[in-house]
C-alpha cells in the first residue's frame, strides 16, 4: 500500500501546481457562472410552474455538473495518465517496480475520481445555492452522489482509453465521450444499457426532484430504465472496475519502451 | 535452471515490426559481473529491455534469477534498473525521487528516507540532492540514477551506460562504487560503447553487434579471438628498416611502409593478419638483435573496428 499512497502524494503534490489549480477552479466554477447567468437572463415575468421550474433546474444542473464539469475534469487528469509518463520517459522507472504498473494506474485514478469530484462540489454547492429552488438538500445529495459516481466511471474510462492510445489519448476520449456516451447513450436499445449516461440518467431520474408528469414522458423511458438506485450504483461500479482491470492488463501487455517510441 | 544462472537467453529474438533489435541469441551467465559491449544501434538497449521485462520477445524465452522477467514482481524487487536515458520527474528533488521509487517498491516512508539519503550520499549526491531534478548538471542525474538502481539493494544490477556525462572525478567515484558493488558478490550487467569503463569494472565481455552476441568471455579471451584478424600495427624502434625486413622476411606481414609521425620521428606501418605471432618474436629479436621497441600500437584498436572484425568472423568471411 505504501506503493499506492506513493503515487497519491505525487500526484497531488503535482496538482497543487498553479496552472492546475487554475483549472479546477475553471471547473468548479463553469456550472456557478452558468447558474448565474441563467437567474440573470431569465424573464422574471415568464409564468412557469415551480414542478417545471425545479425539473429544468435539476436538468440543467445534471448536465452541468456531473455531466460536463465532471467529465471535462476528469478527462484532464486521467486521459494522460499513460502517455505523461512515456511523454517523460519515466515509465522504465515505474514499470520495473513491484506491480510498478497497477498501483500507478491505481494511483492516478484516485487522483482523478477526487480531483474531479472536488470541482463538481464545489461547483455543486454554489450553483444549488444561487438556483433558488425548493428541495435544495435533495437536489444537493442527490448532485453530490451523481457527481462521484460519474467521476468513478469516467476515471476507469478514460485511463483505458489513455493505456489503449497513449499518442492521442484526449482526442480518442472525446471521440469516445461524444460517439458511444452520447450518441449510442440516446440510441433506444440494448446499446445504451453499456454507457456509462445511461445508469446515471436513470439515477438522475430517481433522485432529482422532477416534475411527476415529466418522469412519465415516452423520451425519458426510452433512454432510462425502471430499475433500483441500487442497481445502477452495482452497475457503475461495475463498469468501473472492468474499465480500470482493462486498463491495467492493456498497460501490463503494451511494451512501452525507449526503444519503441511509436507506442508513445 | 541453476539458481548459479542469473541470466538466460534461449534463441532470443526480438522484432521492431520489419526491424531486428536481437537476433537468435542464446547464452548463459552465471552470477557475477557482465560487460555488455556494442556500438551504439548494437541492441543493448533491446537487451537490457528484455531483461526487465519491458519488452516481450518474438521468439526464444528469456529468464532472470531462474523468473519469467515479463510482468513479475518478484523479479522486480530483485533487480535494480538504471536506464540509459533520463526520464526522471523534474519537479521535485533526487531525494524525493529516490523516495517515491523506494516506495513503490514497497518501503514504508521513514524506511524509504533513511535509506534513500544512504544512497544519497553513497553516490555523492548530497550536496544538491535538495534541489529540483531540473537544475541538476547530466553528472548529478546519472548519480541520482545509480542510486534509485541500488536503493533497494538488489541482486542483480542492470546498467544502461551508467558512466556518461560524469567528469573523471565522477567517473573514478562511480567505478569505485560498482566495484565495491561487485565485490560484495552481487552480479550486474553495465552496457556500454567504451571499452575502458567496462575492463575497470570487469573482465568478463559480451561483445553484441548488428543484435547478434559475436563474442563473449575475458578480455583475454577476446582478445585471442582477434589475434589473426588482419590490422595495421604501427612500431617506433631504434631499426625500422630492420624491423620491417624481419618481418616480411619471416612471411609475418603483406606490406611494411616507413612513415612520419606527428611528432617528427618515424614509424613502420605494417598490414599483418599475424599481429599475435610478431609480438610473441619480439622478446627474441630484442635479445638476439638488439632491437629496442619505443611504441607498439594497432590503428584498428577502436571499438567500432573490433566489432566490424567479428563481424566478419561470424560471417565467415575471415
Amino acid at each position: 500500500m505504501s506503493a499506492l499512497r506513493a503515487v497519491c502524494v505525487y500526484e497531488w503534490k503535482r496538482s497543487l501546481t498553479l496552472v492546475r489549480i487554475g483549472w479546477w477552479l475553471a471547473m468548479a466554477a463553469f456550472p456557478v457562472m452558468i447558474t448565474i447567468l441563467i437567474r440573470t437572463l431569465s424573464d422574471p415575468q415568464n409564468q412557469v410552474s415551480i414542478a417545471t421550474q425545479k425539473s429544468t433546474w435539476s436538468m440543467t444542473l445534471y448536465a452541468l455538473i456531473p455531466g460536463v464539469c465532471v467529465a471535462l475534469s476528469v478527462l484532464l487528469t486521467a486521459a494522460p495518465a499513460v502517455a505523461a509518463e512515456l511523454e517523460q520517459r519515466s515509465w522504465a522507472y515505474l514499470a520495473t517496480r513491484p506491480n510498478g504498473i497497477f498501483w500507478l494506474l491505481l494511483g492516478k485514478f484516485l487522483v482523478s475520481v477526487t480531483w474531479g469530484t472536488s470541482a463538481a462540489w464545489l461547483g455543486t454547492m454554489f450553483s444549488v445555492a444561487l438556483c433558488g429552488m425548493d428541495e435544495q438538500l435533495r437536489m444537493l445529495l442527490s448532485l453530490l452522489a451523481l457527481s462521484l459516481l460519474s467521476a468513478i466511471a469516467y476515471s476507469a474510462l478514460y485511463i483505458l482509453v489513455g493505456a489503449m492510445f497513449p499518442k492521442r489519448a484526449m482526442v480518442f476520449c472525446m471521440m469516445y465521450t461524444v460517439i458511444v456516451e452520447l450518441v449510442f447513450g440516446s440510441i433506444p436499445a440494448v446499446i445504451n444499457r453499456m454507457t456509462i449516461q445511461f445508469r446515471l440518467r436513470t439515477l438522475f431520474v430517481n433522485w432529482m426532484p422532477l416534475d411527476k408528469r415529466m418522469k412519465e414522458d415516452s423520451v425519458f423511458k426510452y433512454v432510462m430504465v425502471d430499475g433500483s438506485s441500487w442497481m445502477q450504483c452495482f452497475w457503475l461500479i461495475t463498469l468501473s472496475v472492468l474499465f480500470l482491470t482493462a486498463a491495467i492488463v492493456v498497460a501490463h501487455r503494451k511494451e512501452f519502451t525507449s526503444a519503441t517510441e511509436g507506442d508513445v | 535452471m541453476s539458481s548459479d544462472i542469473a541470466i538466460q537467453f534461449q534463441g532470443v529474438t526480438k522484432l521492431y515490426g520489419k526491424v531486428l533489435g536481437v537476433n537468435d541469441i542464446t547464452l548463459e551467465l552465471p552470477r557475477g559481473a557482465y560487460g555488455l559491449l556494442g556500438p551504439n544501434g548494437a541492441g543493448k538497449s533491446t537487451l537490457l529491455n528484455l531483461l526487465t521485462g519491458q519488452l516481450l520477445p518474438t521468439r526464444g524465452t528469456v529468464r532472470v534469477l531462474s523468473l519469467n522477467p515479463r510482468n513479475n514482481p518478484e523479479l522486480m524487487r530483485r533487480i535494480g534498473f538504471c536506464p540509459g536515458f533520463e526520464g526522471m520527474y523534474a519537479s521535485i528533488s533526487g531525494i524525493e525521487w529516490v523516495i517515491y521509487l523506494l516506495e513503490m517498491q514497497g518501503y514504508a516512508s521513514c524506511k524509504a528516507r533513511q535509506r534513500a539519503l544512504e544512497c544519497m550520499e553513497l553516490v555523492g549526491m548530497v550536496e544538491g540532492m535538495y534541489r529540483p531534478i531540473s537544475s541538476y548538471s547530466r553528472g548529478m542525474r546519472q548519480r541520482t540514477k545509480l542510486a534509485q538502481a541500488i536503493s533497494h539493494e538488489p541482486e542483480l544490477l542492470i546498467l544502461d551506460e551508467p558512466l556518461s556525462g560524469l567528469d573523471p572525478i565522477g567517473r573514478a567515484q562511480m567505478t569505485d562504487l560498482l566495484r565495491h558493488w561487485i565485490a560484495m558478490g552481487r552480479s550486474m550487467i553495465i552496457a556500454s560503447h567504451v571499452l575502458h569503463e567496462i575492463e575497470a569494472l570487469t573482465q568478463s565481455f559480451l561483445l553484441i553487434s548488428g543484435g547478434r552476441v559475436l563474442a563473449s568471455g575475458t578480455a583475454e579471451e577476446v582478445h585471442e579471438l582477434l589475434f589473426d584478424v588482419p590490422l595495421e600495427m604501427h612500431v617506433q624502434c631504434n631499426d625500422l628498416r630492420g624491423f620491417a625486413a624481419k618481418t616480411l622476411a619471416a612471411d609475418l606481414a603483406d606490406s611494411a611502409k616507413i612513415r612520419r609521425t606527428n611528432s617528427g620521428g618515424e614509424m613502420v606501418v605494417l598490414a599483418t593478419r599475424h599481429a599475435g605471432r610478431i609480438a610473441s618474436l619480439i622478446p627474441k629479436w630484442m635479445k638476439d638483435d638488439g632491437l629496442q621497441i619505443n611504441e607498439i600500437r594497432t590503428a584498428d584498436d577502436s571499438l567500432q573496428s573490433l566489432f566490424n572484425s567479428l563481424m566478419k568472423i561470424h560471417r565467415g568471411e575471415l
